[in-house]
């Protein structure tokens, strides 16, 4: 089978995490937590911008979305009534537990990223970028005024503490196999020759709208999936924790690593939380024994650009462009078999 | 006599931009199989035409049938499904896929699955039958040996052979080859002849080609339709052609336009 090795690996990798966090200190395992939910919404985000080439930066309006509406769904119905009084009945009354929840919010961006993907869809290059912004502002200032559903501007809390490193290693895993196998299909070879040329495309047959629509979906599905896991990590959040600041995170983790590539979008998110710990950790001055560093508060910021820069000089294509390490690629594609010798 | 349906049919078809009218009352008729030319001076309406039969451009009046069905205004995609495959002046690659890719692309349009299959496995029989398509074709366009580089990193006249086979792979029962010849040197030009044949006896598709190269449409093709300036000036066997003294004055009127 194709996909065996992927998923022994990935399997072996979510048994591992099981044991994880009775071994490594407290500060590590979070540390991994935020990691894993960030290749959930890099690579998603990838099926999109990478391999369609639908450059989306409406990515984390998706996951505030996921955010908020499992936030409101796990919520204990007596701290409903603290927090959010004016609910209405329907989601006064219940509170759900984790897996279904995070679910319906995934399913709820799905349905969301369809209806606003049938014109959105339409545009093209540069428009739909700014289209796409535009849908992150509008969430943002719908989250804001929603204020019996969201507290509006003020802190969202009490949410449940359910994300733990299993379950984001698990839901990577369910985000990963997903991806790889659509994007590695006849659906994925669609969406990137829609990217290559939409007229090239049609005229073999293929439909623009329709190919983008399912990848944006697709997409969006699990921004929610991960919007849920990072409200359930954060416990209490804002509105403001879902915008640009973080748009523009999730794009550069994309971009370093290489859009088309599931790979490249796992591995740019290591890198970049990596090299922003290992710096963090180093501005705040160490000791080498004979010579000893002084803080340099920022100098990680500075550090973290300068090597954004060098990539996008060096390697414009990001640190894997459209390559895949062989596990993840389907036989299919780098296909070695000889050419049938009768022709 | 007539019961059955031509392949392709067209009948008073117009196509007008703002008050220009770039093809007029076009009528023509292709039975499966024929290989047939379309030549005229620059903006004489050929490409106008592709574009309106393969459903990139909406025609403004008249009917085009395929097989007796009207597929006038039908979005281009539908209209490639239905049969007709087509390439473009200046060829229109998947620059970044690998040559393979581009062709298997198009293969897979006659394999289809759905998301369930792409998701739970089930695909394998479809792969299997879109890779041998695929290779079939770019054994016939001699391309077998590039699979895995980049379209656009091949050398001109490959990127056009590898345009007809990925053209081809999607099955049609009408291939409309838009100016193959353009940029070829002679032997490239002989070579594509000879490929054309092949593939109409082979594939027993009919191909429409457009093209300036009178050798290449004279040789190639068992009738020709001449446009100039959206109308048609004359049709029928390069001999006809040939003789005939409105193509004549229209060529020898255009030609420092069509020289350029």
């Amino acid at each position: 089978m194709k996909y065996s090795r992927l998923i022994f690996a990935l399997g072996a990798l979510l048994g591992f995490t099981l044991l994880v966090p009775n071994i490594l200190p407290q500060y590590l395992v979070r540390v991994l937590i935020v990691m894993g939910i960030n290749i959930i919404l890099v690579a998603s985000l990838g099926l999109s911008n990478g391999f369609t080439g639908v450059f989306s930066l409406g990515h984390v309006g998706f996951m505030a979305l996921g955010a908020y509406s499992s936030g409101i769904l796990t919520l204990s119905v007596s701290k409903k009534l603290a927090y959010l009084p004016d609910l209405p009945g329907f989601l006064a009354g219940y509170n759900l537990p984790f897996l279904p929840a995070t679910i319906l919010a995934g399913l709820l961006c799905a349905a969301v990223a369809f209806l606003i993907g049938i014109p959105l869809m339409r545009l093209s290059g540069n428009y739909v970028s700014v289209a796409t912004l535009g849908f992150l502002v509008i969430v943002n200032n719908v989250l804001i005024n929603a204020e019996t559903l969201t507290r509006g501007a003020r802190t969202f809390t009490g949410i449940p503490d359910f994300t733990t490193l299993p379950w984001v290693v698990a839901w990577m895993v369910v985000t990963l196999v997903v991806l790889s196998r659509i994007a590695y299909s006849p659906f994925g070879r669609a969406m990137r020759a829609t990217r290559e040329d939409g007229i090239a495309a049609q005229g073999i047959g293929i439909q623009v709208l329709p190919t983008r629509l399912i990848a944006f979906t697709i997409g969006a599905f699990f921004a929610g999936i991960g919007g849920a896991l990072y409200a359930h990590y954060l416990v209490s959040f804002s509105p403001a924790t879902f915008y640009i600041a973080m748009m523009v995170t999730q794009l550069t983790m994309l971009v370093l690593g290489g859009q088309a590539s599931l790979t490249g979008a796992t591995l740019g998110v290591v890198i970049v939380t990596v090299l922003s710990e290992l710096l963090r950790n180093l501005e705040r001055g160490f000791d080498l024994g004979f010579v000893k560093l002084p803080a340099v508060f920022g100098a990680s910021q500075i550090a973290l650009g300068l090597i954004f820069i060098l990539v996008m000089v060096f390697r414009p294509q990001g640190l894997f462009g459209d390559r895949e390490i062989k596990f993840v690629e389907s036989k299919v594609e780098r296909n070695e078999r000889p050419v049938p010798d009768h022709l | 006599m007539h019961s059955a349906s031509p392949l392709l049919e067209t009948n008073n078809l117009t196509k007008a931009f703002k008050g220009l009218v770039a093809l007029q009352n076009h009528s023509m008729r292709v039975e499966a199989g024929e290989l047939i030319g379309v030549i005229g001076p620059n903006g004489s309406g050929k490409s106008t035409l592709f574009n309106v039969i393969s459903g990139f451009l909406a025609p403004t009046s008249g009917s085009v049938q395929l097989l007796g069905q009207e597929i006038g205004g039908l979005e281009p995609a539908k209209i490639a499904r239905l049969g007709i495959a087509r390439t473009f002046q200046g060829t229109r690659l998947f620059k970044e896929l690998s040559v393979l890719e581009n062709v298997r692309v198009s293969a897979q349009l006659r394999e289809p699955i759905n998301l369930a299959q792409a998701l739970f496995g089930g695909m394998n029989l479809q792969a299997r039958a879109i890779d041998s398509a695929a290779l079939e074709l770019l054994h016939l366009v001699k391309l077998e040996k590039r699979l895995h580089d980049k379209a656009g990193s091949l050398p001109y006249g490959d990127q056009r052979r590898l345009e007809i086979a990925r053209a081809l792979a999607s099955r049609p029962k009408l291939l409309m080859l838009d100016e193959p010849a353009a940029g070829l040197d002679s032997s490239e030009t002989q070579a594509l002849l000879e490929l054309i044949r092949l593939i109409r006896d082979q594939y027993k598709v009919a191909v429409i080609v457009i093209e300036h190269d009178m050798d290449l449409i004279m040789n190639l093709c068992e009738r020709i339709q001449v446009l100039a300036y959206g109308n048609t000036i004359g049709q029928g066997t390069p001999g006809e052609v040939q003789a005939n003294p409105k193509v004549r004055e229209a060529y020898l009127g255009a030609s420092e336009e069509a020289a350029a």
